[in-house]
């Protein structure tokens, strides 16, 4: 294992680990730009690098994007990220009594803390589910990407159906062009510049990003207000605090990592769940939504310990556990890097190495957040409108055409968000398409083979639902499936307490 | 008394019209799919789409049939701000991709971000802005062009000479 840390610490390693952090903090610090967006955006510096530099340097922009939310979410009262949404609940009133410095170096000390209980977690339970994974057949693999499906349930909160549709709808533009299995030429409608199929990265680039730079320009308001804060980080006094919360803060990250593996949860998920434990187990439950720093470091601790659990499926099975493992999987496509069980086997030194500079990462966030991301929050949202629209909208075209050196994949780039921003409108979300298009291949040469596995032996009932590993996957999936319900109640049930 | 409104639903919910004819656009192209997936030989190309269409068709009309009852009120945000902006974002981020292949990838770039400047600027042109924002806009486009082309070796199309 020390070959690996040491292969971590290399002086690039630690170089794109810290751009990483630092990126990710200030773009996730922006309301509307997600950890999502994040990666998307910043992924095409990553596809000439070699795949554990790169894997690292995603995921320190995904882990700095996810703390980064916290600061709009305690100065602002508006989560930067869908992570921060709890962050609010204490985070704010901290700020507006005073406390907003203090309030965002706790979020910065939860952060870390649950940033690297889930990269424990990564390196502890991902060797065992890959052992795991390699007793999976077709109909498992099939299953799984169904199972990946379901957190569509958790990004269409009130519009199931149209998630479900939207999944549908991703899963058939994952089939244009050349069919893996037979080669034959699908759905290109007589068109040259389809029978390459469609890129999943440019499309999820464009279905993220294109219906935010439209948002921009619509309005003259100011994507954000300026906030002047007391400064100062007192460190002491947050030390003190977070030493105070110990348990909360384990317990937490514990809880953040356990949603974070599971697909169909998420960031935000693990915060609400987190929070209501918090306040639950707390002996001052009165002062949670007035302010309580216990609050705060729950949901943080919580949303950054997501990072290493999400990437326990993502890796190990090769199915995403939240929006940024989907991008970061198209990624790792695109470097001709097959996750799943050979990856720990074959390819250890890529994955170990990345887990590795993930604690590295972790980290750094400590000072980055202390100090660079705090004023580089005042820098962003100081741009003007007509310098961050364009710098942005180049990024994804320059993103979108370096992939493949594909003109065609720019204008489906394009041409997908602003199909993905008109729909929004009606309630059909992006990321069940992007989640259909990246799992699509998976559950396609699952289906087939397994399709076939049944016809040839005249079973395929049994094939798809006879198999105890599938049956488990199934019931899982459906699990999955009620979190939404689970989630609402929860939301509920905290909206009356503090009601109260 | 009628409990419905001119639309047929319920008082105070609407029907969720772009809802509906968003759907009603999948069944078409569900349709045209299923035909074409007839027509293929290889009984493996056309299991997988075909399975997932018939899947989205069935949500569709499962919402056509909800938005209709209103039993899922209209998500339609109410529009606010400029639509002509809006259109101008993607239609100059559109025409800058359509032209890289005759005028390189650089050239495009400018056009992207000149193009975007002014849909994206509320301000006042003032001398200093005409002069800065430009300016930062080249160095941003060169130094991203420059990263990509030189650093991470991407063949970005050139200007034909």
């Amino acid at each position: 294992m020390l070959e690996y840390l040491f292969s971590a610490l290399t002086p690039l390693n630690l170089v794109f680990a810290l751009f990483g952090v630092v990126a990710g903090t200030v773009i996730g610090s922006i309301p509307g730009l997600t950890a999502t967006m994040a990666v998307a955006v910043l992924v095409p510096l990553t596809f000439t690098l070699e795949p554990s530099s790169a894997l690292i340097l995603m995921g320190a922009i995904y882990t700095g994007a996810i703390y980064g939310g916290a600061y709009s979410a305690i100065l602002l009262n508006t989560p930067g990220t869908p992570s921060a949404i709890a962050t609010t609940f204490d985070g704010f009133p901290m700020a507006k009594r005073g406390d907003g410095g203090l309030a965002v170096t706790l979020a910065c000390i939860a952060s870390v803390t649950g940033g690297l209980v889930g990269a424990l977690f990564l390196l502890w339970l991902a060797p065992p589910l890959a052992d795991i994974a390699l007793a999976f057949g077709p109909t498992e693999y099939f299953w799984l990407a169904i199972f990946g499906l379901s957190l569509i349930s958790a990004l269409s909160e009130g519009m199931l159906v149209k998630g479900l549709m939207g999944a549908c709808f991703g899963l058939w533009l994952s089939t244009i062009g050349i069919a893996e299995i037979s080669a034959d030429v699908r759905f290109t409608f007589d068109s040259q510049y389809l029978i390459g199929g469609i890129e999943a990265v440019s499309a999820l680039i464009g279905l993220y990003c294109i219906p935010v730079l439209i948002d921009l320009v619509r309005t003259p308001s100011r994507h954000l207000e300026l906030t002047t804060e007391a400064s100062g980080f007192r460190l002491p006094e947050a030390t003190k605090i977070a030493w105070r919360e110990k348990f909360n803060l384990i317990r937490s990250s514990v809880i953040g990592t356990v949603v974070g593996i599971l697909p169909g949860a998420g960031g935000s998920i693990a915060g609400l769940v987190s929070y209501s434990e918090a306040r639950r187990a707390s002996k001052n439950r009165e002062n949670f939504g007035k302010g309580e720093p216990g609050g705060l470091m729950a949901t943080e601790s919580a949303n950054n310990a997501t990072v290493g659990g999400g990437f326990i499926p993502t890796l190990v099975l090769g199915i995403p556990g939240t929006p940024p493992d989907a991008v970061i999987l198209g990624a790792l496509l695109v470097q001709g890097v097959k996750t799943g069980p050979e990856l720990f086997t074959g390819q250890g030194s890529i994955v170990f190495t990345f887990i590795f500079g993930l604690f590295i990462a972790t980290i750094l966030m400590l000072p980055v957040g202390l100090v660079i991301g705090r004023y580089a929050y005042k820098t962003i949202i100081s741009v003007p409108k007509a310098m961050l629209v364009p710098t942005v909208a180049f990024m994804t075209v320059i993103g979108s055409f370096a992939i493949r050196n594909s003109v065609t994949d720019v204008v489906i780039m394009i041409v997908l968000g602003a199909i993905g921003w008109t729909i929004a409108r009606f309630g059909f979300k992006a990321s069940p398409i992007v989640l259909g298009l990246i799992l699509g291949p998976i559950a396609e040469q699952g289906f087939v083979q397994a399709w076939t596995i049944g016809y040839a032996t005249e079973d395929l009932f049994g094939t798809f639902f006879g198999r105890p590993i599938s049956m488990a996957i199934i019931a899982a999936t459906l699990l999955s499936l009620f979190y939404p319900l689970i989630s609402a109640r929860i939301k509920a049930k905290m909206k009356r307490a503090n009601d109260v | 008394m009628s409990d419905s409104n001119a639309n047929g639903a319920p008082d105070g919910k609407k029907n969720d019209l772009g809802g509906m004819i968003i759907s009603g656009l999948f069944i078409l192209l569900g349709g045209s799919v299923l035909q074409e997936s007839s027509e293929m030989s290889e009984l493996e190309s056309a299991v997988f789409p075909a399975t997932v269409v018939v899947g989205g068709m069935v949500f569709a009309i499962i919402t056509i049939i909800r938005g209709a009852s209103a039993a899922d009120p209209s998500t339609l945000n109410e529009t606010e701000g400029s639509l002509p902006r809006s259109i101008g974002l993607v239609l100059t981020m559109l025409g800058s991709a359509l032209i890289i292949p005759f005028l390189g990838f650089f050239v495009a770039s400018l056009f992207i971000f000149g193009g975007l400047m002014m849909v994206a600027m509320f301000e006042e042109w003032t001398t200093a802005r005409k002069i800065v924002y430009p300016l930062v806009g080249f160095c941003i486009a060169y130094g991203m062009y420059a990263l990509f082309r030189f650093v991470l070796l991407v063949p970005l199309p050139e200007f034909p000479i």
